[in-house]
């Protein structure tokens, strides 16, 4: 009797070891790593959209407006509006590694939020382009855009990786 | 899901211990079991299944095990611990460290070959340490088998020492799994444990973080000795606060829940040498690779050059477990050349040298071990430490290493109390030799830790977990 139960256990465990090597395949097909250096990314994506009043920004500024610090990831690259009634803004960063995409996606949420609060009630025109935000995670690499062209935007990003 | 986030505090942890309280005594570890599950399904939607393989797989190996032993079919029963042995590190070895291996390997070929990295599943070198300590243990004959699945699963994925420990050994649940007893005062110690480590977290480690952050961010050659030194100290702090505080109020979650976990860090900055350091940060860790590793290979007994290797290998491993990458591998050999010398060469010294100095030797060492353990890279660590003995830094004291010191000079001072042991004996003391009203003073602390702590975690958001990347 204990000798059966023990066989169908163990049948049971090689079915689970199957079942692991397919979610591991299928894991591997999603999570695409991209070896393209950040410049080439940040130049497809500046393309696609009007950078007329961006400008790039410091690890300091990065640190600022996003709580993150950009010496945690491979590479970090900010264009922020020169002007503070203006919102339109690019980030993109390379991650180190994918877990650190949760804390990215979080810390731009809260910019979204905190930019929102502060144009509540008198910047429709602002309010309704954060809320179009662009938020794409792709592998090790992380787009957020604030812009009138961030589908776009975010079609070059995917196409650079 | 973290502890230290306002759902957590309001939204999981009441309904949790709603549950709990609620149903009988055979239902308690499976409320446990299904919160332990939603609690990593929330962070980790996609490697709940990992888990639920890991809980499902190990329970089986260990029947499988206690079964051929009964049967006396020994080469079987070594068959299946080491294929489950295989199974939990081949699982954390591709997790953890395939993009590493690969990084290496097209490093030294002439051509790459592609790769896709996974991310890292939370908390997987944490809870497959605690499956092997069970499937050895059962191997070993030092426990029974667990055959009721709900407990192995509580045992396993209970959500209070989940993601970032302390590394719980079977043998030291083994019984608590079965039969604990939840008193009114454990339960209040619980709550009193917890907001220990809400309080160090939310506003210590987060708070001195951002001074690291700060200067962490300087670019090179803009950073003077003094802010070089300013902020490892900052991480240093951080880096303690942030783990004994998350530390902290996972024990105090398990004694909530009637559970006596394993103390994990025991004011490891008092400490007056290098060894005595590790015997106070992350016990957990530390006993389990002295039982698991280190005593198997023969531990000290076979002889100086064995006990050598055997240190070497246990530090080895220690610097890997944290990390993939090659600063975590030279910052655990860092610190296994450093014990060896304490162990063989600096034995006398140490002994003879006034108290203040040996603390100076020691704080030196681990603040200069934090470097290795911070930096991105080896060339980022040997960069900083040239800056922190002046080479390539901007001076020996700049303006921006005088405003991070005179802006968190207070907070510095406040890190420097709270690390040592006299500030909560003292507090002790006070609560427990006096009267009615020093316990509601007491209290009132607590509450007060409470408050602050919930305040800043409803305005900040700068809040990370730096032991969930291990």
């Amino acid at each position: 009797m204990m000798d059966r139960m023990i066989k169908v256990l163990c049948a049971v465990k090689y079915i689970l070891l199957v079942f692991l090597l397919v979610f591991i395949v299928v894991l591997m097909r999603g999570d695409k790593i991209s070896d393209a250096p950040i410049e080439t990314v940040t130049e497809a994506v500046t393309k696609a959209t009007d950078m007329t009043d961006l400008s790039p920004a410091d690890n300091r500024t990065v640190r600022r407006l996003y709580g993150i610090n950009a010496n945690d990831y491979d590479a970090v690259s900010l264009y922020v509006s020169d002007s503070n009634m203006k919102v339109e803004e690019v980030l993109i960063v390379k991650l180190k590694d994918v877990s650190q995409a949760d804390g990215v996606e979080s810390a731009v949420g809260s910019r979204v939020d905190a930019q929102l609060r502060s144009f509540e009630g008198y910047g429709p025109e602002q309010s309704r382009l954060l809320e179009d935000h662009v938020l794409d995670t792709q592998g090790n690499y992380i787009l957020f855009i604030v812009s009138g062209q961030a589908q776009a935007a975010d079609r070059a990003f995917r196409d650079s990786l | 899901m973290i502890f230290s986030s306002v759902f957590f505090i309001f939204v999981f942890l009441p309904i949790t211990l709603l549950l709990y309280f609620a149903v009988p005594k055979p239902g308690k570890n499976v409320v446990l079991l299904i919160c332990s599950l939603i609690f990593y399904a929330w962070g980790e939607p996609v490697y709940i299944v990992l888990m639920v393989f890991s809980i499902i797989y190990n329970y089986i190996s260990g029947i499988e095990i206690d079964h051929h032993r009964t049967q006396g079919k020994r080469g079987r029963m070594r068959f299946v611990f080491w294929l489950t042995v295989g199974v939990n590190l081949g699982i954390l070895m591709f997790f953890k460290y395939y993009g590493f291996l690969m990084e290496n390997v097209n490093y030294i070929l002439p051509f790459d070959i592609p790769y896709r990295e996974l991310s890292l599943p939370v908390g997987i070198s944490f809870y497959t340490f605690q499956t092997l300590s069970y499937i050895i243990d059962v191997y070993k004959d030092k426990v029974s088998v667990q055959k009721n699945l709900i407990n192995f699963g509580t045992y396993i994925a209970m959500f209070p020492q989940l993601i970032a420990g302390p590394i719980v050994r079977y043998a030291d649940i083994e019984k608590q799994l079965d039969e604990r007893r939840i008193t009114l005062s454990g339960f209040g110690n619980g709550i009193a444990w917890f907001l220990r480590g809400l309080g160090k977290k939310v506003l210590l480690a987060n708070n001195i973080g951002m001074a690291y952050d700060a200067i962490a961010a300087l670019p090179q050659g803009e950073m003077s000795v003094l802010s070089a030194w300013v902020g490892c100290a900052a991480y240093a702090f951080q880096i303690y606060f942030d783990f004994s505080g998350y530390s902290d109020m996972a024990i105090g979650l398990g004694k909530m829940f009637g559970f006596e976990f394993m103390r994990n860090f025991d004011y490891p900055y008092i400490s007056k040498s290098i060894t005595e350091f590790w015997r106070r940060w992350h016990i957990s860790l530390g006993t389990w690779f002295r039982e698991y590793v280190y005593i198997p290979l023969g531990g000290n007994r076979a002889g100086t050059a064995k006990s050598v290797r055997n240190i070497f290998i246990v530090w080895f491993l220690t610097g890997l477990w944290h990390g993939a990458a090659w600063n975590f591998i030279f910052w655990g050999l860092y610190y296994g050349v450093l014990l060896l010398l304490e162990k063989y060469v600096m034995q006398g010294v140490l002994e003879k040298i006034p108290n203040v100095v040996k603390h100076i030797y020691t704080m030196f060492f681990v603040l200069i071990g934090w470097v290795l353990f911070f930096s991105p890279g080896m060339g980022e660590a040997v960069s900083y430490i040239g800056t922190m003995f002046g080479i390539g830094a901007n001076g020996l004291a700049d303006s921006a290493g005088i405003y991070y010191l005179y802006n968190y000079a207070l907070l510095i001072i406040l890190s420097v109390i709270c690390s040592v042991p006299l500030t909560y004996k003292k507090f002790n003391r006070f609560v427990f030799s006096g009267s009615r009203g020093r316990t509601a003073i007491a209290m009132g602390a607590y509450l007060a830790i409470f408050i602050l702590s919930v305040a800043y975690l409803v305005n900040a958001t700068y809040n990370p977990f730096l032991y969930f990347r291990f």
